[in-house]
């Protein structure tokens, strides 16, 4: 007669699961002055705001900010190409239990031989247990970057008004005698009266 | 004299620049749309869409343009 032995292992682990997002977008801005001088007065505003400024691999100004739960925002001045991306390293627990079966008839020691089956099953168990918590993980990072577009955006909203506002005034000047400024460059509301 | 009027106004994040145009108290109509279509390459360049949003107005002597609006697009 055969008896069949039924072991089952209970496995947890604590995993650090890697999670990014990122969105990508564009600011755009008016040929008021040649693009290098509209990139530069763009880089002083940021500047401004507590952006770093960084060279990419093309020799292109790229302004970086590390804002709060680890998003960077970066934004090429030359091309008005703006990322925002975060990524972050989060801790998870897993636990699965795995259950392995062998029978007497078969094997010399069915309990060992149970116990490895359900061993040997037990990293894929745990990375089948894993994929709920890194998705878990990753709209946490999400919501994370959300938050911080919602903080960025007005950011940059000022940067292009006062470029804008800037250039518009070097415009100015060079067509002839700039009479009058009225309003200011900060919130964008701005009239410039020039004799030419 | 006549005078380049460059306003720009930003309301919800929405910027508008509106380029106005004074010509000489002397200047003929199609003169002061020359100078005003001028004026508005000077300021923007010539690829750049406008929009016209009036035509003249010769009150008081002298002519006076409604500015032309500029949509500045922006993404956030």
């Amino acid at each position: 007669m055969s008896r069949a032995y039924r072991v089952s292992v209970s496995g947890q682990e604590d995993r650090i699961v890697h999670v990014e997002d990122g969105v990508e977008g564009k600011v755009e801005l008016l040929p008021i002055l040649s693009p290098e001088s509209m990139g530069d007065i763009l880089a002083g505003e940021l500047e401004a705001k507590g952006y770093a400024r960084t060279t990419n691999d093309k020799g292109e100004t790229v302004m970086v900010k590390l804002g709060e739960d680890n998003v960077t925002v970066e934004v090429n001045v030359a091309t008005g190409t703006v990322h925002v991306s975060i990524a972050e390293d989060i801790k998870v627990s897993v636990e699965a239990t795995v259950t392995g079966v062998a029978d007497d008839d078969y094997h010399k020691d069915p309990t060992a031989e149970a116990k490895r089956q359900a061993e040997a099953g037990m990293k894929a168990a745990l990375d089948k247990a894993e994929a709920p918590k890194r998705e878990a993980a990753r709209k946490t990072v999400t919501a994370k970057l959300e938050q911080e577009l919602a903080k960025v955006r007005p950011e940059l909203d000022q940067a292009v008004t006062g470029t804008t506002a800037k250039a518009l005034v070097q415009k100015a000047a060079s067509l002839g005698d700039i009479e009058s400024v009225e309003g200011s460059a900060e919130d964008g509301n701005m009239t410039i009266r020039v004799r030419v | 004299m006549a005078h380049v009027i460059l306003t720009i106004t930003n309301i919800n994040g929405k910027r508008e620049l509106q380029i106005g145009y004074e010509s000489d108290s002397d200047a003929m109509p199609h003169e002061h749309d020359q100078d005003h279509k001028a004026a508005v390459d000077a300021v923007v360049g010539k690829g750049t869409k406008t929009t016209r949003a009036g035509g003249s107005d010769g009150g008081s002597g002298q002519l006076k343009n409604a500015p032309i609006p500029i949509p500045i697009s922006q993404k956030g």
